[in-house]
């Protein structure tokens, strides 16, 4: 594969090539087998591309089914209709980014508005009788909202369950517990977001909002500009944020 | 798109519904319409005097009428279609595809998903998306993206089913 060969095969695709261009293209596929094959493996990567961007596009629609709507309590009318007449210009010139207008809300509403509960973690089924049982108390209290106790048992998790997934759910616990603890949230958090863990991302986007429950705005700002630069857990939704005007 | 989206959903869930479907099936659908919706704009295919709700219903109902079909005739060819696979020729279902192309597409990192959606499924210009992100200029975002294209060609030998997905077009 060679650029100039992918260059042409784009061309091609996209159908920006003149008649006599595709006529020549098209002489080439018969008769050298070697461009047949770049093409047809660069038309597939295409399709697998295409493929993802639908996946992408879905995931995002799930935000949609999940997102409160008293978020847009926070718009007044005229803007509100606003919104829905951009959105859908948007989408008739193909745009692929969503709301343009900014609101105003308190760092406070943002969270409520944005914040939605991480699934539960899992309990571990082993035959052989121990190994786990300080996790599942742990996970089972997570999951009857009883974060206090979850804590207890978080803190003498197994070591069989890596630590990055322990802290997740140590800093989702201080989060949700009656009497917030910020500060442990955010340290648990933190210490997971800077790890390799599978829960790096969601460790991002629930500190980035867990900063902005706790009125450090700027600091906030800064970790959703990174999730929405690199695209990762969320990215949709730190974007929508950044757009709006957080009063303090 | 969300207020598309809002707009539309209840009544095309409710129709599934009334037709036989779960809510589950109504909401899949749903989103599957509205991404067809989104790749027919895409594409420029001019769209009639319709509203934007009456274009979704449309496609709505007539993809629904798919499945259901697809509903009744599934159970009796499953067997069929294990054997084929058997046979080695590897037509990977579609739930089978949708997971290989999220792990690949998990493989090529962020940067690389990103420009690779961007620029070949939404069609954004690169000039648009590099003073987007952290590309210094357009020819170095095309550079990037032809590495990652490399890369994603690369990761696909090791899966042929995907190399076929040009033959699963509808």
């Amino acid at each position: 594969m060679n650029e100039e060969f992918e260059i042409e095969i784009e061309r091609y695709i996209k159908g920006e090539m003149s008649s006599e261009e595709v006529m020549n293209f098209e002489h080439r596929l018969e008769h050298d087998p070697e461009f047949k094959e770049s093409y047809e493996a660069t038309l597939a990567a295409h399709k697998v591309v295409e493929e993802a961007g639908r996946q992408e596009l879905k995931y995002n629609m799930w935000s949609y089914e999940n997102t409160p709507k008293k978020q847009k309590k926070t718009f007044k009318i005229g803007k509100r209709l606003i919104v829905t007449i951009v959105a859908s210009i948007a989408i008739l010139i193909g745009m692929s980014t969503f709301l343009n207008i900014k609101g105003n809300m308190s760092a406070s509403e943002v969270f409520e508005a944005y914040y939605q509960p991480y699934d539960p973690p899992s309990v571990i089924r082993d035959n052989s009788g121990g190994g786990s049982e300080n996790w599942n108390r742990a996970a089972q209290h997570y999951a009857a909202g009883n974060y206090e106790d979850a804590l207890r048992y978080f803190e003498i998790a197994e070591d069989n369950i890596h630590f990055t997934v322990v802290e997740f759910y140590e800093g989702l616990s201080y989060l949700q517990m009656d009497h917030p603890d910020y500060s442990n949230a955010l340290y648990y958090l933190n210490e997971v977001r800077l790890e390799q863990s599978e829960l790096k991302e969601q460790a991002n986007w629930y500190y980035a909002l867990t900063l902005l429950k706790d009125g450090q705005t700027n600091e906030a700002e800064e970790v959703l500009k990174e999730i929405a630069r690199e695209r990762t857990y969320n990215h949709r939704w730190a974007k929508d944020i950044l757009k709006i005007d957080i009063e303090n | 798109m969300e207020a598309i989206y809002r707009a539309n959903r209840d009544i095309i869930c409710a129709y599934v519904v009334s037709n036989s479907g779960t809510e589950a099936e109504a909401t899949d659908l749903f989103q599957d319409c509205m991404i067809q919706f989104y790749d027919a704009v895409k594409k420029g295919v001019p769209s009639e005097d319709s509203a934007i709700s009456a274009q979704l219903y449309s496609i709505a109902k007539s993809e629904w009428s798919k499945r259901l079909n697809k509903k009744q005739i599934s159970e009796p060819e499953e067997s069929q279609s294990t054997e084929i696979r058997r046979d080695g020729l590897i037509p990977l279902t579609d739930e089978e595809r949708q997971d290989q192309i999220r792990e690949i597409i998990g493989l090529m990192g962020f940067d690389c998903k990103y420009i690779l959606i961007e620029c070949i499924y939404h069609k954004t210009p690169l000039k648009e998306i590099a003073s987007e992100g952290n590309f210094a200029n357009e020819q170095l975002l095309r550079n990037r993206k032809f590495e990652c294209l490399k890369k994603l060609r690369e990761l696909m030998v090791a899966r042929p089913g995907l190399l076929k997905i040009t033959e699963s077009d509808e």
